[in-house]
């Protein structure tokens, strides 16, 4: 018994020791005092296309050790980040979505970045489109460095749109502009061809970029203020959006097939084209989100603020290989070069970059947030015709009133 | 917490020296000390915890303030909650008949086979082995349209494709499928226990009464399962309600479509630890605690009634 306690014993402690040795054999290999590069740890929601392009990116990265690490996008991905910012062991970088910054920043799970401290990086305002840049701001103070803005857009399968004679001599979408147009184009792609041929994008929470975009076109005030206390949702202005999301479904040209044909144009490598959402109600906007770069909040020598500022920097200037997933870039250098404005159709809608509307900041709006989720759930209904414009708004003022009462917990 | 800690200290301290003299009740005492610290600091301390965090508007991010119990108004006002709790109860209404009877069926015709019954003990039983991940992952295959095992079957037989995963209610009947494939196999094995003391002679006396093996079920093997019935059935109901992780997975941590799926523990979490709201989901776990506690101790008075 004796001695096969001490055989035992003795096989932990070498297997112990072989293990330190490995864990420091890496915590050397890793140091910036052990002769490598520096490392960046990194963190970001980009699966697919835009992860493929965004690994090809980070493998021209050659003076810095990059360690990233993929989340699901969502709330999978904010909550593990809000709980590694509070646990103190964050990233030195990550992605979020300019949205969900006022779920994170008041929260001081971010680092404030100051202007003079950006300059030396090469990411001064005058660099950036202003309303993505402004997007990264939270009550007036930078947090976040934006990468791209990615509107919400119309897809154009270029066959259909054309046997319907929506496209003009060049074979480029005519201007539906105005209440009809875009519904009697609808109309049109389906009498000519049976089909659905000008849908919008269906990527995330299609109800609410179609809401959002229409209110703000109908010239509707922000629905939320006061970071989210006070609801300042224009009833009157919600409800014309409301009617024209309905009318699809009316005349019998929306419905569950437009859904599954956008994911078609992307997969089946049809003919299409991407256009900007019509101006249909009156002032030209566009719901967007951006994906900006941020720093958790933790403890950083000068040295590693700067590796981690150098580390967007350098993405950033790579950023025409991002643009080819179709997000529109937010820094100037890479959105005004011409080999941008060749690449097509993704700046068929660089326009609309300077007229998107963001998300109403509070803690529970945001990409993929319950806010989304819920606005979701009270417009679908509406644009199936399953509920009429004024249950939706009731069902979804309802939420806002509840949820502007809660104690923010940021 | 201090107090216990140094009743504890003392208790080990003293008994060591006279080993032999030691009363019954001092050795239980010792004996139970382990969990007892266990108990206190994992479950106890946790709900106690619970309580106070539910009556304090409390931040993941560290601040909180007095709240009283707007918590608890608030919760009963959302209809989230409502749905969540309702999504957790239908997956118990749905889930326990067939993880019960299967069972049943299960053990009655295993107990019949004469050869190989090991192997059939053996499958019936494998997929409980399985983690939860594994066992998602296998049932979105199946499940997928198009290509899916499920749906290439009920497409070949001239049936149409089920949207089993995107569908709200079917979602909820998908997950009740892949769990009673999963978790039948405990059941199954309670059922094998209580078939084996059921005394062979009653068997042989009724053939030599003249029963048929259908009149022995009947009349011998049902009636003397009842409190292997019952207590499978308390089990399972406790399971059930306490169901997270096979509906988060498969629905990738969304609501289900249209909200259809989302259980009451996935919404605490999501309460919690994505929204911050730390005060909010303790008043929501604190609220489902009892009702679980309310089911649970209803279910025991019926078992204990069973069982005398």
């Amino acid at each position: 018994m004796e001695e096969a306690g001490l055989t035992r014993r003795g096989l932990l402690v070498g297997a112990g020791a072989v293990g330190l040795a490995a864990m420091a054999g890496v915590a050397t290999a890793g140091s910036p005092f052990g002769g490598g590069r520096r490392t960046i740890d990194f963190w970001h929601l980009f699966g697919g296309g835009d992860g493929a392009r965004l690994t090809e990116m980070l493998g021209k990265i050659r003076d810095l050790d990059v360690r990233p690490l993929i989340l699901p996008w969502g709330n999978p991905y904010y909550t593990k980040l809000s709980l590694a910012a509070v646990g103190g062991r964050p990233p030195d970088v990550a992605v979020v979505h300019a949205t969900r910054l006022h779920g994170f920043a008041p929260a001081g799970l971010l680092e404030p970045l100051d202007a003079a401290t950006l300059a030396r990086h090469g990411l001064s305002q005058d660099r950036f489109l202003p309303k993505p840049w402004a997007a990264g701001q939270v009550g007036g103070t930078q947090y976040a460095i934006p990468l791209d803005t990615h509107p919400f857009v119309l897809y154009v399968n270029t066959e259909l749109a054309g046997k319907a004679g929506l496209l003009d001599g060049d074979g480029v979408l005519k201007n539906l502009d105005g209440e009809d147009a875009l519904l009697d184009a609808f109309d049109a792609v389906k009498k000519a061809t049976g089909k659905s041929g000008v849908v919008f994008e269906t990527r995330g929470v299609t109800p609410w970029r179609l809401f959002l975009t229409l209110y703000s076109q109908a010239g509707g005030k922000p629905i939320l203020s006061d970071a989210g206390r006070t609801v300042t949702l224009d009833d009157a202005k919600a409800l014309r959006a409301l009617e024209w999301m309905a009318e699809p479904a009316k005349r019998g040209t929306g419905g569950a097939d437009v859904d599954y044909q956008a994911a078609v144009f992307q997969t089946q490598k049809l003919k299409f084209d991407m256009r900007p959402v019509p101006n249909v109600l009156g002032t030209a906007h566009t719901e967007a989100d951006s994906h900006t770069f941020v720093l958790p909040k933790k403890e950083r020598t000068p040295e590693q603020l700067d590796a981690a500022l150098g580390f967007i920097s350098e993405l950033l200037r790579g950023g025409q290989t991002w643009a080819q997933g179709g997000h529109v870039p937010a820094y100037k250098p890479t959105f005004e070069s011409d080999a941008y404005h060749k690449l097509v159709p993704q700046s068929h809608y660089a326009s609309v970059a300077s007229t998107v509307v963001y998300d109403p900041p509070a803690w529970y709006s945001g990409s993929g947030s319950d806010l989304e989720l819920q606005a979701g759930a009270a417009f679908q209904p509406v644009a199936t015709g399953a509920k009429s414009p004024r249950q939706g708004l009731a069902s979804f003022h309802a939420y806002l009133d509840r949820l502007s009462g809660v104690a923010s917990p940021v | 917490m201090a107090t216990t800690t140094t009743t504890l200290t003392r208790t080990r301290a003293r008994p060591a020296t006279r080993a032999h003299g030691m009363r019954p009740a001092r050795a239980a005492v010792l004996f139970t000390t382990p969990f007892f610290v266990l108990y206190v600091l994992f479950l106890l301390w946790p709900i106690l915890a619970a309580a106070r965090t539910s009556l304090f508007d409390a931040s993941l991010a560290g601040h909180s303030s007095w709240a009283g119990l707007r918590n608890y108004t608030d919760l009963l006002n959302d209809p989230n909650f409502w749905a969540a709790m309702w999504h957790t109860a239908l997956f118990t209404l749905l889930s326990t008949p067939p993880l019960v009877l299967t069972a049943l069926g299960m053990a009655l015709l295993v107990s019949r086979v004469r050869r190989f019954q090991w192997l059939f003990r053996l499958s019936f039983f494998a997929p409980y082995v399985l983690p939860v991940s594994v066992v998602v992952l296998i049932w979105n295959w199946l499940f997928q349209p198009g290509f899916g095992m499920i749906n290439s079957y009920l497409t070949s037989l001239g049936l149409s494709e089920v949207n089993w995963l995107g569908q709200p209610f079917v979602a909820m009947i998908a997950v009740v499928i892949a769990t009673v494939w999963w978790t039948v196999g405990f059941n199954f094995v309670l059922y094998l226990a209580g078939l084996q003391e059921i005394p062979r002679e009653l068997y042989e006396a009724a053939a030599t009464d003249g029963a048929t093996p259908r009149q022995q079920t009947r009349r011998i093997t049902l009636p003397l399962l009842t409190s292997t019935t019952v207590l499978v059935t308390v089990l399972q109901v406790i399971a059930s309600l306490k169901v997270f992780d096979q509906i988060y997975l498969l629905q990738n941590g969304t609501a289900g479509p249209q909200n259809s799926t989302r259980p009451a523990i996935q919404y605490i979490y999501e309460s919690g630890f994505t929204q911050q709201r730390v005060g909010y989901a303790s008043a929501m776990s604190f609220a489902f605690f009892l009702v679980v506690v309310a089911i649970s101790l209803a279910l025991f008075s019926l078992l204990r009634r069973t069982q005398r």
